[in-house]
């Protein structure tokens, strides 16, 4: 800051030189390493943003321009598990999905249920099985074999969670009630709420 | 005419050229301050605990049907899974798992996790607990939900940053070893790191946010206002009943409206300060009110989490230091009188300066500092010596707001006494009117101090750029000249008061001298 002193001997201002050369060396090679440094966590930043803005722009109905978007950042996204919509609820919170089973055993007798059931606990892992129904409806864009095979992999699962021969799945979507019909006395469980869907029957010998 | 026009155009040619560089330039600081400063770990650290019980808790949750879900015959069958993954790019290591290997890996899976919530190892548990996260949402991924994703999203933002720093079995035992071999314990290091995990964490959610906003204005319920009660009369997601809803249509309205309207709104209120807090209380509000009333509680408090990154460093500082103070006053029983008590210390000091100031000698600084002032240490304390009372007006409501102790001394002399009397942390020093050889003498004296001397900084001009200038051979001492802003003054202060010689991102220029 200020000029070398009087009192400072010629030795102590070489060793000061000597130390402020190699002092400045050193700050060189770490200044252009941090430049470097900057400039790559700079460009990773921005391409970061542009994933995690681009996946749920790309949520169909999507623009083109960001549907060619997510072809340049969508592998990015999908690696790092940030590909999400984010549509949580939306466009219009609707019913649900509800897997019905009929499980029959060796001696005959059957065994009937349903997933999601309150009986699930904790509560995080009844949400599990009902995200596997909720499932159910993205099964339905997917290519025949492949949506027989999940519809296979429920039924084997059921078989051996109730030690049976044989499943019969029926899916089933609940309908939400309007609010006057609440009003006049319906309920939530009413029958006419409930519209199944047959799955199929399955045995040990399909898996 | 022709010259005088092309002049002209030059000129503007010039000002528009200048005025681009201006506003780039201005864009560019934005863009660095915002994610390069530097920052307190301690958010972090405590969002870490929060994601850690909460990753714990959702990988533990797994184990009651281990099998029937990552089973290679389970509801996810393998095969089933990997022709529905296979166009995408994801991975999981739970693939490579052979069925009788299911348990032992899950068990030293939930350790990692474990390990992560009480902060060990967390250099590198904190990059595996992604990478686990990540592995288990995506072998699962037919009954994963929102909070798979947001579990996913906090673990890799705080990967970035140093979430171990702090309340953590790594800073514990490093502080147990540092005391072992006797050395001082260090200051905990703010870093970019820790600003930028942050930073991602808050942007990720405006973006979360928006387009959970936007992709509602889709649906026709959301327009009607009747979107609330779809969700609330759903019998699957209902936990409790909110039939009663029905009753009291215009609450539905409201609820729906507000949830549309916020969620739009967030990524552009949350940024001010005042507003801050309502915004992230209504968030709080509404996600609790989902984990009470549709049963994800999960999601409702992970989300919650992440509303962390929104406090600023200083404001953590202040609730933490609030705890252990209300433990020690709860002990003593006088909770109440501790905090007037501080409150009248500061003005005790406060006044006995400015008495010492009007005496001019008449009173000593020895006995009114030594016998009014027994402070308890929070914050920096600050000395302001300058010959006029405007700037210490300014830096004092600056400090003061950022719970730092500033003090005033318009006269050199004064200021000496004080520096003598009291364990000050730096000094700033404005040139003003003061004498030029006694200016220097004092800047001398203060250099030369022995034992605890305080850091300095001299504010020279206040014209022109910004330039600091460092004594290398001490670098507590520095001058600034240029058109400073107080955050750059403060932050080159306590680089100073912390013995860094590091530039600051807000010096834009920096010149180092030999002393």
């Amino acid at each position: 800051m200020q000029e070398a002193g009087a009192g400072h001997s010629e030795e102590d201002i070489v060793e000061k030189v000597v130390a402020s050369a190699e002092y400045s060396g050193a700050k060189n090679s770490t200044s252009l390493t941090k430049k470097l440094g900057y400039v790559v966590l700079n460009a990773w930043l921005m391409f970061h943003l542009a994933a995690i803005f681009i996946s749920p722009l790309s949520v169909e109905p999507a623009a083109p321009i960001a549907q060619n978007a997510w072809r340049i950042t969508g592998p990015y996204a999908q690696i790092m598990y940030m590909n999400h919509g984010y549509h949580f609820f939306a466009p219009n919170p609707g019913g649900s999905m509800i897997l019905n089973y009929e499980v029959e055993h060796a001696d005959g007798t059957t065994t009937t249920g349903m997933y999601p059931h309150k009986g699930i606990y904790p509560r995080l892992l009844y949400h599990r099985h009902f995200m596997l129904t909720e499932y159910m409806n993205q099964i339905e864009r997917f290519p025949p074999e492949l949506k027989a095979s999940v519809y296979k992999a429920y039924a084997k699962q059921i078989c051996k969670e109730h030690a049976g021969e044989k499943v019969t799945l029926t899916k089933t979507y609940h309908d939400v009630p309007s609010m006057e019909r609440v009003l006049a006395g319906g309920t939530l469980d009413d029958p006419d709420l409930y519209f199944k869907e047959p799955v199929g029957t399955y045995t040990w010998a399909d898996f | 005419m022709g010259r005088f026009l092309g002049s002209l155009f030059s000129i503007l040619c010039a000002d528009l050229k200048q005025a681009a560089i201006n506003v780039f330039q201005l864009c560019w600081n934005g863009w660095n301050s915002f994610w390069f400063s530097e920052a307190d770990p301690t958010i972090n650290s405590i969002m870490r605990i929060f994601a850690g019980g909460m990753v714990l808790y959702t990988h533990l949750v797994w184990s009651i049907k281990l099998d029937a879900f990552f089973g290679p015959d389970g509801w996810q069958n393998v095969d089933v899974m990997k022709a529905f993954q296979a166009p995408e790019n994801v991975y999981s290591f739970w693939y490579f798992v052979p069925p009788e290997w299911l348990w032992p890996v899950h068990i030293v899976c939930l350790c990692l996790f474990a390990m992560y919530l009480i902060g060990a190892a967390t250099p590198v548990t904190k990059w595996l607990v992604y990478i686990l996260t990540v592995s288990y949402a995506h072998r699962a991924q037919m009954a994963n939900f929102g909070l798979d994703q947001m579990n996913a999203i906090l673990c890799f933002y705080l990967a970035i940053g140093p979430c171990g720093a702090r309340f953590s079995f790594d800073s514990w035992w490093k502080k147990r070893k540092l005391r072992q071999q006797g050395k001082a314990l260090p200051k905990l290091k703010k870093s970019v790191s820790a600003n930028l995990s942050m930073r991602l964490i808050q942007v990720h959610l405006c973006v979360i946010y928006i387009f959970a906003g936007i992709s509602k204005l889709q649906g026709e319920l959301w327009w009607n206002g009747f979107a609330v009660w779809n969700a609330a009369a759903n019998l699957e997601y209902q936990s409790n009943s909110l039939l009663w809803l029905a009753h009291v249509p215009w609450l539905c309205n409201v609820l729906t409206l507000t949830t549309i309207f916020w969620e739009i709104s967030f990524a552009g209120l949350v940024w001010n300060k005042r507003l801050r807090p309502i915004v992230l209380a209504i968030g709080a509000g509404m996600h609790i009110g989902i984990g009470a009333f549709l049963g994800m509680w999960t999601f409702g408090l992970v989300m919650t989490f992440m509303y962390l990154a929104f406090i600023p460093p200083d404001d953590a500082q202040k609730m933490l230091a609030f705890f252990p103070n209300l433990l020690r006053d709860a002990k003593q029983g006088k909770r109440t009188r501790t905090a007037i008590d501080s409150v009248k210390r500061v003005q005790h000091l406060e006044v006995a300066t400015d008495s010492v100031r009007s005496a001019e000698g008449d009173l000593s600084v020895d006995t009114v500092t030594r016998h009014t002032y027994q402070p308890s240490r929070r914050g920096k304390h600050i000395l302001v010596v300058s010959d006029s009372w405007k700037p210490y007006q300014l830096f004092h409501k600056y400090f003061h707001d950022r719970n730092h102790l500033c003090l005033p001394a318009t006269d050199l002399q004064t200021a000496g006494a004080l520096i003598r009397n009291h364990d000050f942390d730096g000094v700033i020093l404005l040139k003003g009117k003061f004498n030029a050889t006694d200016f220097q003498d004092f800047q001398e004296n203060l250099r030369s101090l022995n034992g605890h001397s305080p850091a300095s900084l001299v504010i020279e001009n206040v014209n022109g750029p910004l330039l600091k200038y460092v004594d290398t051979s001490n670098p507590k001492h520095c001058i600034l000249s240029g058109n400073a802003k107080l955050g750059d003054i403060r932050e080159i202060l306590f680089a100073a008061i912390d013995g860094e010689t590091a530039t600051t991102n807000s010096t834009r220029k920096t010149q180092v001298t030999q002393s």
